[in-house]
């Protein structure tokens, strides 16, 4: 009974923290209202859509100078790294109040934490733990994403914004929650949470128009919201949701292709497509700026990101990203009509499968060459062969793994190749290769090596429409130091309609 | 008590204490050094050594089952070198060996890929991160009375914070800290398969960086 009243206690004082805390954006934004100049009146007010349309719809303001605020351009947010710290902590407290609020009575007193908890963490150090294949893949990384949009959406750039994800990261496993801190977390949140942050704080900057007013403006931010909730926040409580000035020219990609694609995909086992069945999908495929031109310094200038819906297993089925770190032209002009380059680059990717006959999740940073012949102003064939380090996976164990998941830990290497017929600035035939090799360091005693063959037809119907067919091959061979090895080949092909843009 | 543990103990704050004096000999002209206009791809030589306290543990090491926390926390010298290049004005990477051995010649080694981060250009507060190999080789006390000697490899991966005085100098200097953290899978250890082995270093260090 003592016990229980101690962490009940302590759940009191950790709530009214969390309010107190929760409460203090609010109070900052009040007090930045006092110093800036007051909103002009609102001009035009929808009906039902609240005070922030209202404002929203206001007339445009005159063009705020770069500079000011010390913000890099008009657009941009205010340059604030003390805030982007504690809106980390904010976050944080945020998981916490809500873990609190909404877990069993039974699971609560592990968010329950105080100075005693944080000590007890930190000379306990890190080890594996056994969370779900979802929560450790994709809900850690999504996590991570929110301390780096805290930092992106606070004026940092993507390095320090970076060091803000390692920093959530780790304020949580140290002092968050109970659990022993999970290594897994640490590098699956700082990682994950770098790549996903980053492409979602640029694809809901192309959703803005910083130059808009009124309702399309008002929906616009709430769309990039929806991607970015974070930096939507920031943007609402200090008003810039609702300044007009130029778009910012650093989230301007040098090119942007996208298809959004729904269909049905069909999985077999062992060669076998008698038992499958249809499963509907949908999927956006996103390409921003040119990965295989010019010389780069600019963190994620270009990524290539799909994220599938459906399509057997878990409601996300399937993510890809890959975002250029460095890029480097080595012979040719890609910029040409026609002619032969050769581009170097380094990537940061962030892969995740969790679909009715496998599981896989990684990180990984990769070196990239592509070669680009330009047929003629129309046709371009891209060829690329790429190779790196696997930093963190996650494979599902065929056999019961010995950690109480049913999924194996590792790191390995990824390696892969491509080619793509591209018509106009869209893939018409495009083949893949990728393979992961994964040595487990948590799990089975086993050695992991997936290999996935690809090929798209994608032919144009009408317009910006086109009809889709996919034929994918995906071998796994497991290789246990005490237990029988393993081969599994699933074969798998999509029909589906995409829309271009 | 089913229980693995690193036997280490320590000389090891003597051997730290004389490899900092010796460091600070070497830099002690330093401070009539004046600032040098860092440049990207800039070479620079970092030497660290450092006291730290070190533990591994298993899934099944300890009685209490998965990660029991049975393992306790011994002394350990650290000495590390690191050549780094300047990637911009707050970011430096490079690779960084570090070797930690404990008086009962508990030794690992850390080969890994580090970048250090001045999130303020100029001044000497850095963070910084790194991943890559490692290698152990220790005596360990087995469940069943024996001692056994093992080598084995995996991945680790570090993270810490510090301060650099006399930054961008031709000598700089400062403490700082990091946790190491190694990963070494499953391996067996005489009659016993110790498994998912993984081991916690809190480090407290001193570091020279030469420009």
């Amino acid at each position: 009974m003592a016990g229980l009243r101690i962490s009940g206690r302590r759940a009191v004082v950790a709530r009214a923290a969390l309010l107190a805390l929760l409460t203090a954006p609010a109070q900052a934004a009040a007090q930045s209202a006092a110093h800036d100049p007051p909103p002009p009146a609102p001009t035009l007010a929808a009906p039902g859509t609240g005070v922030l349309l209202a404002a929203a719809a206001s007339a445009p303001k005159p063009v705020t100078p770069a500079g000011e605020d010390d913000r890099a351009c008009p657009a941009c947010p205010p340059r604030r790294p003390l805030r982007a710290v504690g809106e980390v902590f904010a976050i944080n407290l945020v998981y916490q109040g809500v873990n609190l609020a909404f877990k069993p009575p039974e699971e609560r007193v592990y968010y329950a934490t105080y100075p005693k908890t944080w000590w007890n963490n930190v000379r306990r150090g890190l080890e594996w733990d056994d969370n779900s294949f979802m929560i450790n893949q994709w809900g850690h990384p999504y996590q991570g994403s929110t301390y780096f949009s805290a930092g992106r959406s606070n004026g940092l750039g993507f390095w320090e914004s970076a060091s803000l994800a390692v920093l959530g990261a780790a304020a949580w496993e140290y002092l968050g929650e109970r659990h022993t801190p999970s290594l897994n977390d640490l590098v699956m949140t700082s990682l994950g949470g770098i790549a996903l942050g980053e492409v979602f704080h640029r694809s809901a900057s192309l959703l803005r128009d910083t130059t808009d007013t009124g309702k399309s403006r008002f929906w616009r931010e709430i769309a990039a919201g929806v991607i970015d909730p974070v930096s939507a926040i920031n943007r609402f409580i200090d008003r810039d949701a609702l300044r007009v000035a130029e778009q910012p020219a650093a989230f301007a990609p040098t090119a942007l292709a996208a298809s959004f694609d729904a269909g049905l995909l069909w999985r077999g086992e062992n060669l076998s497509f008698l038992d499958a069945a249809g499963e509907p999908f949908l999927q956006a495929n996103v390409r921003y700026g040119a990965m295989a031109e010019g010389r780069s310094t600019t963190p994620f200038d270009a990524f290539f990101v799909s994220l599938r819906l459906g399509g057997g297993g878990g409601p996300i089925s399937e993510v890809r990203g890959r975002g250029r770190l460095l890029g480097l032209p080595v012979t040719g002009h890609a910029a040409r009509h026609s002619g032969h380059s050769l581009h170097a680059s380094a990537l940061m990717g962030y892969d995740y499968d969790n679909n009715s006959a496998y599981q896989f999740g990684g990180q990984d940073f990769e070196g990239a060459l592509t070669h680009e012949w330009r047929v003629d102003s129309r046709w371009r064939l891209v060829t690329t062969a790429s190779g790196g380090v696997l930093v963190l996976g996650a494979i599902d164990s065929v056999y019961d793994s010995a950690a109480g998941r049913n999924y194996d830990f590792g790191s390995g290497l990824s390696y892969g190749a491509g080619v793509m017929l591209i018509r106009g600035h869209q893939p018409f035939l495009r083949a893949d290769y990728r393979s992961f090799w994964l040595h487990s360091l948590d799990g089975a005693d086993a050695d992991h090596w997936t290999q996935n063959v690809r090929v798209d037809l994608i032919l144009p119907v009408k317009g910006r429409v086109g009809l889709g067919a996919t034929g994918e091959f995906i071998r796994r061979r497991t290789y246990y130091e005490q237990l029988p090895d393993v081969l599994q080949r699933f074969p798998q092909v999509r029909a589906y309609l995409s829309w271009m843009y | 008590m089913d229980e693995v543990t690193t036997v280490s103990g320590g000389h090891a704050v003597r051997t730290v204490v004389a490899a900092t004096l010796g460091l600070l000999m070497v830099v002690a002209p330093a401070t009539a050094q004046s600032p040098a206009k860092p440049e990207r791809g800039d070479f620079a030589l970092a030497l660290g050594v450092g006291y730290a306290a070190a533990k591994a543990d298993c899934s099944n090491c300890s009685p209490e089952g998965e990660y029991g926390s049975g393992a306790v926390y011994s002394d350990v010298a650290a000495i590390a070198v690191a050549p780094v290049w300047r990637v911009n004005s707050r970011v430096v990477a490079g690779a960084e060996l570090q070797i930690e051995t404990s008086r009962n010649d508990a030794r690992a080694v850390y080969l890994m890929g580090i970048v250090r981060f001045h999130p303020w250009a100029g001044k000497g507060f850095f963070i910084r991160g790194g991943y890559g190999l490692l290698q152990v080789k220790a005596p360990l006390d087995l469940p069943d009375g024996t001692v056994n000697t093992a080598k084995y490899r995996g991945m680790a991966l570090n993270y810490g914070a510090g301060w650099m005085f006399h930054q961008n100098r031709r000598f700089s200097w400062g403490p700082y800290g990091a946790h190491y953290v190694g990963t070494l899978g499953s391996a067996v250890i005489g009659s016993f398969q110790a498994q998912n082995i993984i081991g916690n270093t809190w480090l407290a260090g001193f570091a020279v960086v030469i420009d």
